[in-house]
């Protein structure tokens, strides 16, 4: 499976039983399990906070964006100061975790990395959300031609795998977050898309949607008033993990030389750079991966604690 | 059926023309193949022109294009723009050791993958279930060229210098020692080992979540309970009814997923510096090479289409309920 | 005599062997949820004897299905559970007994039909390859040998172009013969007891007929008895030798089918036997609907799970649980404080039955 791709399969971490209705097993709704009462989000809420993990994620995310935010304030240097006379040190207690070739320090580029890295997984997954959430409400409620022809061109790019494509569309960028933050975008709109237009197909020909015809709604207020709030909690859960996604294929571009150029900090390209002198001085490579793992994890982690919250397929009867 | 596959074939002509042009169109703006004579002061303008006229820099775009269209179709790769190695035996090369990894991962992967789906999801709610979805979740969040690099710390440095080895166990870099003549097995596997075993981490994680998902829905399902209640042996009833049901989107999920493993190759073969098709591409594409970028994105992209039919008929063959419709 | 079956040549049932068939006594069946502990089946107790029709019956929920799942040791674990009780079947415990003597017994000797005949049979095998394969997990046979049984059984549920229809996959089959083709992989090995779990319920009425008449076919044919469990009043009347009635996980009326439909004690019965007046009684005051909904198998009430939806519930029915007591015979048992009270039948009037009551209680 091409890296960086979304998994889109609803398995939960939990590990809690699935137990489907197979004849004679009680489902969730035979054993008359009423939630007194409680609003959907209060649902909602409810159900996240017993995802520890997910909470916990989230806490741990703050603080990254926070230290992304904040990075000019706390870092101890610049990104590209260089100390020509500390090239190459071990973490010590000038640079906490080291420096490289030229002598520049580790921890605030990778400070500042985590901004581009965070900047642009969070770009990424805003836009492609609401291009993909627009272009699959569209094709999922008018159908016809439109629907044509967002399938077709979906299908089209579905045949070439997603790395190549980035990698040759990238080269016609500059290399500046801004480029790189349309050309992922570009692309990874479409699965959301897809999967938007499949729920609002499902949807469309529910009842309540023609009781709202029926009283004269018009198209955009179905759209907005009813069909879209029931597609926010698979939109939210694909948008958190498009995030990761695209971090991770950020990370892979800037790695392969293709993303961010030097010397804008980023993850990847400085994975990138530490990788010739990793022999002698692991910590350039060790730090800046460590930082994509925590970030991807939580990332995921938050993204599956989302998904048991808002997915209403799911039935679950914990066993 | 044959029908199907020969309609199919048609309508991906048109497919791989408009990624030919996207690529061309693309690559062709953003290179200029004689950049590196141009700052060399021995050659004169007039023979940059005449180095031009022969790449066939100085016609348009469109011509160019379909004067490299037509020698593609024709088998005419020609050799590629930075080097005089003919295009179709680079990439030839890289094809066959691209294989032997790509496969021997891919296989490696499903082998282990599947098996612990189904563990996983007989044995729900165990130790080994536990371990096993928490390790497909971090191995999944995992950058999977930051893991190739830890490998190569890890065998190429650490192990070395831990256990005093004159050289690692399982080497980090190339296909085989190099300056050594002729075929060793073992030094080849050694060689091997990592970066398939890297391609296989995502891979496994991937598919024993996969499995162990179809798995516990064909578990609860009816016709599981039938079997059983006809009397058939638990191991018999997981396997004849379990696996064969579950593996129906699973075999057709891999089929479609080894079409596009060239894409996976990319960046385990430019770490381990396996001459594959990946590390081919990567070349290319920073070079601007676009003589061996379009045939291999064509290659590339015919190999997706061709698995994605064979993942179709597949599932055709495996479950009988599609087969007329 | 075929080495498959030990069928008789000749018709009527078997002579019944001394003593019961199947003995489920004190059977519990909790499941563990999200939620708490759901009571599936709560200590219930009754007989299958050589033979014999008996019909489980009761609304959805009530736990028919989990009896029958729990008899035939289906119930999932870890989620289910059976806690207590005995199900002997010819004397000997099936619960105390090695899973692999419990498997020999499944399909051989004991065989269930289900109620959803589409999503029972697996859709990736043929038909004739599923009936095969509950022969080959009991007998040394031939595949070939038993295939040509399973032929042979399709052809006696009365589906036509046996063989061809062998090769066919269960989709190919309408509901009716998907239904039939399961019946003949039920009684593949000519079991003793067939559990029939409401097999008419997922089809259409014109073809439920037709599947009780091959269940009562085959029963006449080979002699075995046949649990069925339905919802469905007006199936058990033709059909059933003796029928218990279970509410809520509780067993709260046992008779034999005349005696349920001529005198039946327990008002919930009343309820479910439905809206026909009776010619020869007054006309009933009361819906026969019943209104509520049955208690959640949570945290049952520790009194009568009807009360709160019985129109003569008393504060003792409340305060206390009605054991099963013997009306008329011992062979009639029902769970209601006033079920041995002159007169308590259905149609009652609420003045005369308060007073009867009252005198009951006191």
């Amino acid at each position: 499976m091409p890296e960086g791709t979304i998994d889109h399969s609803p398995i939960p971490l939990g590990g809690a039983a699935v137990v489907t209705t197979a004849e004679g097993t009680p489902s969730a709704e035979a054993l008359g399990l009423e939630e007194h009462g409680l609003s959907q989000r209060a649902l909602a809420w409810r159900r996240f906070r017993r995802h520890k993990l997910a909470m916990a994620s989230l806490v741990v995310l703050a603080l990254i964006g926070l230290s992304a935010v904040l990075a000019p304030v706390i870092s101890p240097y610049g990104f590209s100061e260089q100390h020509l006379d500390q090239i190459l040190q071990g973490p010590g207690t000038k640079h906490l975790i080291g420096t490289d070739t030229l002598g520049r320090d580790e921890l605030s580029r990778v400070l500042y990395g985590g901004r581009i890295s965070l900047l642009v997984g969070l770009g990424v997954a805003f836009s492609a959300g609401v291009l993909g959430t627009l272009i699959g409400a569209a094709a999922g409620y008018y159908g016809g031609r439109l629907d044509n022809a967002m399938m077709r061109l979906t299908d089209l790019f579905l045949a070439i795998p997603l790395l190549v494509i980035l990698i040759v569309a990238s080269r016609a960028t500059s290399g500046g977050v801004r480029d790189i933050v349309v050309v992922l975008a570009l692309f990874l709109w479409m699965p959301l898309a897809r999967i938007v237009r499949g729920v609002f197909m499902s949807l469309k020909e529910k009842e309540f949607v023609e009781a709202a015809r029926a009283i004269g709604a018009s198209n955009s207020r179905i759209i907005f008033r009813h069909l879209l709030p029931n597609t926010l909690g698979v939109i939210i859960v694909n948008v958190t993990l498009t995030v990761a996604a695209a971090i991770l294929l950020e990370s892979l571009l800037s790695f392969l030389g293709f993303g961010i150029q030097p010397p804008t900090p980023s993850w990847g390209n400085m994975l990138q750079d530490g990788r010739g002198l990793m022999t002698i001085a692991g910590w350039l490579v060790w730090f800046p991966g460590l930082a994509i793992l925590l970030t991807i994890l939580c990332v995921n982690f938050l993204g599956d604690g989302l998904r048991d919250a808002l997915d209403p397929t799911q039935r679950r009867v914990r066993a | 059926m044959l029908r199907f596959v020969l309609r199919r074939a048609l309508f991906s002509i048109p497919l791989l023309l408009i990624a030919s042009v996207l690529v061309f169109t693309v690559i062709h703006l953003t290179t200029d193949p004689v950049a590196g004579l141009r700052v060399n002061p021995r050659i004169s303008p007039a023979d940059m022109e005449r180095y031009r006229h022969d790449l066939g820099l100085d016609r348009s775009g469109p011509q160019q294009y379909f004067a490299w269209l037509g020698n593609f179709v024709q088998g005419n790769w020609g050799t590629s723009l930075f080097s005089s190695i003919s295009v179709s035996s680079q990439i030839r090369e890289a094809i066959a050791n691209s294989v032997v990894l790509g496969v021997t991962g891919f296989a490696l992967a499903l082998l282990l993958g599947l098996g612990i789906g189904v563990i996983a999801a007989v044995r729900q709610y165990s130790v080994f279930d536990y371990v096993a979805t928490s390790g497909a979740f971090v191995a999944l969040s995992v950058p999977v060229f930051w893991f190739a690099l830890i490998m190569q710390l890890v065998f190429g440095v650490y192990l070395v210098q831990w256990l005093h080895l004159t050289e690692p166990i399982l080497f980090t870099a190339g296909m085989s020692v190099p300056g050594s003549a002729g075929f060793d097995l073992v030094d080849r596997l050694r060689h091997l080992a990592l970066p398939a075993i890297v391609l296989a981490v995502q891979l496994v994680a991937v598919y024993s979540r996969y499995m162990r998902a179809s798995m516990l829905e064909v578990l609860g399902s009816d016709y599981l309970r039938t079997a059983r209640a006809k009397g058939v042996r638990e191991r018999q009833v997981i396997v004849n009814h379990g696996m064969r049901n579950a593996l129906i989107p699973i075999t057709t999920q891999a089929a479609i997923d080894f079409g596009s493993l060239a894409a996976g190759l990319i960046a385990t073969e430019a770490i381990f510096q396996w001459p594959g098709m990946g590390a081919l591409f990567v070349r290319a594409m920073n070079d601007g090479d676009y003589a061996i970028a379009l045939p291999w994105v064509m290659l590339t992209m015919a190999f997706v289409i061709v698995f994605n039919l064979v993942a179709d008929i597949l599932y055709a063959v495996l479950d009988p309920r599609i087969r007329y419709a | 005599m075929s080495p498959v079956t030990r069928e008789r040549d000749s018709r009527g049932p078997r002579d019944p062997a001394t003593g019961t068939l199947l003995e489920v006594e004190d059977l519990t069946t909790i499941f563990h949820t999200e939620a708490g502990t759901v009571h599936a089946v709560d200590r219930v107790s009754f007989d299958v004897r050589p033979g014999e029709v008996l019909a489980i019956v009761g609304e959805s929920g009530c736990g028919k299905t989990v009896t029958a799942l729990s008899i035939m040791g289906l119930i999932p674990r870890p989620a289910g559970e059976i806690t207590s009780g005995s199900i002997r079947y010819r004397g000997k415990d099936m619960l105390r007994l090695h899973k692999d003597e419990r498997r020999a017994i499944r399909g051989d000797r004991i065989a269930m039909v289900f109620q959803d005949p589409l999503t029972a049979l697996n859709p990736v095998h043929k038909v004739g390859t599923q009936i095969a394969e509950l022969i080959l997990a009991h007998r040394d046979v031939s595949r070939k040998e038993a295939w040509r049984r399973s032929v042979e059984l399709l052809k006696l549920v009365g589906i036509p172009n046996a063989e061809e229809r062998a090769r066919q996959y269960p989709h190919h089959f309408s509901g009716g013969m998907r239904q039939r083709a399961m019946i003949a992989m039920a009684i593949a090995l000519d079991p003793e007891l067939l559990i029939a779990d409401e097999p008419t319920t997922a089809l259409d009425v014109t073809v439920q007929a037709q599947i009780l008449r091959v269940l009562l076919d085959v029963r006449e044919r080979f002699g075995m008895a046949i649990m069925l469990i339905t919802h469905d009043l007006g199936v058990v009347a033709g059909v059933a030798d003796r029928v218990v009635v279970m509410y809520a996980g509780k067993k709260i009326e046992e008779a034999d089918v005349h005696t349920l439909y001529g005198n039946p004690k327990h008002p919930y019965t009343w309820g479910l036997l439905g809206s026909t007046t009776r010619v020869d009684r007054p006309r009933l005051e009361q819906l026969a609907q019943i209104p509520g909904a049955p208690p959640s198998l949570l945290s049952p009430p520790p009194a009568c799970r009807f009360a709160p939806r019985c129109a003569y519930a008393q504060p003792l029915c409340r305060r206390e649980y009605p054991e099963l007591r013997p009306v008329s015979s011992t062979e009639h048992v029902a769970a209601c404080h006033f079920a041995d009270l002159d007169g308590w039948e259905p149609g009652l009037q609420a003045k005369e039955l308060a007073s009867r009551q009252e005198e009951a209680v006191s």
